[in-house]
């Protein structure tokens, strides 16, 4: 009996231990993978924020999709993520405190299709699937803006969509399978056009109309660490820097981790429309649209969400 | 359902509510009264059923195309010894693969439709039910089977008529594993990808509840996915026990 009690003390303090807030100053940073969180894989390799934060301990997370990251920022598992506008505004509508603090980058996203399946989006029908990752990706979001702005109804295509991650989605889209489309972003989408029998349907730009950031950096209010905040930015900006200015190199880190050759990493990461960058575009078109699409139910204004440094 | 029952769902609920009161956030833990009203709204406005019974048609054909393979692959085997052992060597490589880890697989060869679903499901169940039978029919008393020669009956009658009502039980139990594994499978795989048809299935609507951030909706999708497998359990396949093993004297 004493040793049972014994064990159950001991297997409670392991677990509660976790509860404890360590003293440490940690800052939990996660990226997903393609070509547009280049800055952030090129500052994890070269510790560049290890750097400008010597009195952290930061821990990077790989993670698959941003559902997984919002999740992960809502149970405070993690601070810092770096995703699309659309998922951050479904988040921050459904009431999670959380605000953009930077943009990353910009990317040639588009609508590829086989044109061996089909020759227009008219085409589209029971027979056919439209890939795209997930419903309220910015993926998904700028098909409907696309829609919208040509039919009249954004959700005139949702019966065609099939959810599929990146890679999938460009194996099915090439193969003998209903996909007739994709809507994708870099390096797959340059993939893709490679092929004889692919191209462009629309392009990012033209479905958004007008210019957008591809993916921001947000952190959790919670967070609130200005200091670990400014300490991230530098050792971003600096990975950005590296990119612009000396692209070879930059290429050469990043060429295993894509597992592509230095070559073609090059050629991705000075693709035309590749364009890494600070800035934040496009929220308040993204959120008026996806208001009166009702994928959100609040107006979300540029004010709101922005993290005042 | 007996009285204990009530009490241990009663105990189960009220713990529920007590801890999601403390915790106090809807997008964590919901309290039990927002679900229930969110599972009822899904299942009026939001079309539940509707996913539900897709999932529910896809695993049903699939878990009969199996049993008719399982059945006909015993059938031979009470025949032919090496068919038996063929089959036994490709369980033991095939059984431990988790059906999601070949999806990508399924994805090249048949595509990302029904077609992709159907295989899942059939590799998730078929395995389970062949081992029961196969161990059935192993351990089957040689002195019936001699009944059936004895009578002079082929192969048909013989399977139908001494080792079917014999090798019920195990049947049973293999139906009931498959159809656990199968209702794995086809949801992981409709969380996998997407959407299959114009209205995709269970996995599909969490999926949908996930990426919008809707955990209410999420538990909404976890009742209706227990209350299911209750059903099946309690009303189909107990229903089957009672008008076959329990009618023939072979459940003890």
């Amino acid at each position: 009996m004493k040793t049972k009690i014994v064990v159950l003390i001991l297997v409670l303090s392991v677990l509660l231990s976790g509860c404890v807030n360590s003293e440490e100053k940690t800052v939990k940073i996660a990226q997903q993978f393609g070509l547009a969180y280049a800055p952030l894989q090129l500052a994890k390799e070269l510790d560049l924020i290890e750097k400008h934060l010597p009195d952290y301990t930061v821990e990077w997370k790989q993670i698959m999709n941003t559902a997984t990251i919002r999740e992960g920022m809502l149970s405070s598992d993690l601070d810092i993520g770096f995703m699309g506008i659309p998922p951050f505004l479904i988040g921050y509508d459904k009431g999670m405190n959380w605000k953009i603090f930077r943009g990353l980058s910009k990317a040639p996203l588009g609508l590829t299709y086989n044109k061996d399946k089909i020759s227009s989006l008219e085409e589209i029908d029971i027979k056919h699937k439209i890939a795209l990752p997930q419903p309220g990706s910015i993926q998904h979001i700028l098909l409907a803006m696309y829609l919208e702005r040509e039919t009249g109804t954004a959700n005139s295509l949702d019966d065609y969509l099939l959810t599929i991650s990146h890679p999938d989605g460009q194996l099915a889209l090439l193969s003998n399978s209903e996909v007739a489309a994709h809507f994708t972003s870099p390096p797959y989408i340059f993939e893709e056009l490679k092929e004889d029998n692919v191209d462009f349907l629309v392009d990012g730009n033209e479905a958004f109309g007008g210019e957008f950031t591809f993916i921001v950096g947000v952190v959790r209010d919670k967070f609130n660490n200005q200091e670990a905040i400014d300490g991230i930015n530098k050792g971003v900006d600096e990975a950005v820097e590296m990119i612009i200015n000396d692209p070879g190199k930059a290429a050469e880190i990043l060429a295993p981790i894509y597992g592509l050759d230095e070559e073609t990493t090059l050629s991705y990461l000075t693709w035309d429309g590749m364009d890494f960058n600070n800035e934040i575009l496009g929220i308040e078109k993204f959120s008026g649209f996806m208001l009166r699409n009702d994928y959100i139910e609040t107006e979300i204004l540029e004010e709101d969400v922005l993290n005042e440094q | 359902m007996n009285n204990r029952k009530f009490i241990y769902i009663l105990l189960l609920i009220l713990s529920w509510e007590l801890i999601s009161r403390v915790v106090g956030n809807d997008q964590l833990m919901p309290t039990s009264l927002v679900i229930a009203e969110k599972l009822w709204y899904e299942l009026i406005e939001g079309k539940l059923w509707l996913y539900a019974f897709y999932s529910i048609v896809a695993i049903f054909i699939g878990l009969g195309i199996s049993t008719i393979l399982a059945l006909s692959i015993s059938l031979f085997s009470i025949k032919y010894k090496w068919v038996m052992d063929f089959f036994k060597f490709l369980n033991s490589i095939l059984h431990p693969l988790p059906g999601i880890a070949i999806l990508p697989i399924l994805i090249i060869w048949f595509g990302v439709g029904y077609k992709a679903i159907f295989a899942l499901v059939i590799h998730s169940v078929l395995w389970p039910i062949i081992t029961n039978l196969f161990l059935a029919l192993e351990t089957f008393p040689k002195t019936l089977s001699m009944v059936g020669d004895n009578y002079e009956m082929g192969l048909l009658r013989k399977f139908w008529y001494i080792y079917f009502p014999g090798i019920m039980p195990s049947f049973i139990s293999g139906i009931k594993t498959g159809w656990a594994r199968a209702f794995r499978a086809v949801i992981s795989a409709e969380m996998f990808f997407g959407v299959i048809g114009a209205t995709g299935g269970l996995g599909w609507y969490l999926v949908k509840k996930r990426v919008f951030l809707d955990t209410t909706g999420i538990f909404a999708g976890l009742v209706v996915i227990i209350i299911i497998g209750i059903i099946l359990e309690r009303f189909v396949f107990n229903k089957l026990e009672k008008i076959t093993i329990e009618k023939w004297g072979l459940k003890s």
